[in-house]
């Protein structure tokens, strides 16, 4: 038996008062440190100020890499064409280009206006009609740009490298 | 026995932690979708190819010009039922050009026919790029564009 529980009622004295008082109040003082001793026994631990610094740099690293554009954490597939295979695919689409619009001119006693006249136009390919015979085409990628006039031989709008690919392509 | 509790981590230690994690491995996944969307295209290529060259057995011609994402038409029975040419990310684009002037070398006049796979994804056409061997195809920008024979 401790101290702090309360003595045993002694039944003699239970007539007196002042010994009813005093049991009365020991009852008291040992409810209430009973209940100061359930409170911290189940008191919800308080987050301690290094869990609130964690819980908040963690929270906030999470926010920034799903709204901000992060490097490293876009998917990453680069164009794989080294810049010569890109000017020859370049040439190549702006040669069937011209031949697109030398097709609309035999059959239509002119030359267009505008590219869309000869069909759907090649991608990356602009069309400048320069006068009643004569016309530009332009040929423009990321890293690669192109001018042709008509008056040039379709020779040099392909290029070496540009007619031999389209020579290999041609099964 | 105290209820105190000692370590661990709270739950919004976790959600983060799992958070930051899952958009670590986000890109690779994401990487992984793309390619294997263009795998898909370049399949529906040879579908074409195959289909194409069923009706040139048959008719001695090539199908006519088709607007992007559009069947021609007289594709349709060479293909599968419900094949389609728009397939959302991308599109194919039956292209049939008439070269009056031939080659350069070779003045005849040819007929050169192909598919092209069109895009407005970047990563998706560079996937594209990456796939396809070095002969009968060129690249520009987010297209690419198969070449299936020249006559």
């Amino acid at each position: 038996m401790t101290e702090s529980e309360p003595k045993p009622l002694d039944r003699k004295s239970l007539s007196d008062d002042k010994e009813g008082t005093r049991v009365i109040d020991e009852v008291l003082r040992d409810q209430a440190r009973r209940e100061v001793l359930r409170d911290i026994a189940y008191r919800r631990p308080s987050a301690s100020l290094r869990t609130r610094v964690v819980a908040g740099v963690l929270g906030l690293v999470a926010l920034v890499t799903w709204t901000l554009p992060v490097p490293g954490l876009r998917p990453d597939i680069p164009f794989p064409l080294p810049p010569a295979d890109e000017e020859a695919a370049l040439r190549i689409a702006a040669y069937i280009q011209a031949q697109q619009v030398e097709a609309f001119r035999l059959s239509s006693g002119r030359l267009p206006d505008q590219l869309r006249e000869t069909g759907e136009p090649m991608p990356g390919i602009s069309y400048q009609k320069l006068d009643a015979r004569t016309y530009s085409l332009n040929g423009t990628t990321e890293r690669t740009t192109i001018r042709w006039i008509s008056s040039d031989s379709s020779a040099a709008l392909l290029g070496k490298n540009g007619a031999q690919r389209l020579r290999g392509m041609i099964p | 026995m105290s209820a105190h509790r000692r370590g661990g981590f709270t739950l919004v230690e976790v959600v983060a932690v799992v958070s930051i994690l899952a958009r670590i491995a986000l890109p690779n996944v994401q990487e992984a979708l793309i390619r294997a969307r263009a795998a898909a295209a370049m399949g529906d290529v040879e579908v074409v190819r195959t289909a194409a060259a069923n009706y040139y057995a048959r008719n001695n011609a090539w199908p006519g010009e088709a607007p992007p994402g559009v069947v021609p038409a007289e594709l349709l029975d060479d293909l599968p039922d419900e094949f389609s040419f728009d397939r959302g990310e991308y599109r194919l684009d039956w292209e049939r050009w008439t070269l009056p002037n031939g080659l350069p070398e070779d003045t005849t006049p040819r007929i050169l026919v192909g598919v092209l796979i069109a895009t407005p994804d970047e990563m998706l056409g560079n996937a594209v790029a990456a796939l396809i061997d070095n002969s009968g195809w060129y690249s520009l920008g987010h297209n690419s564009t198969f070449l299936i024979d020249g006559l």
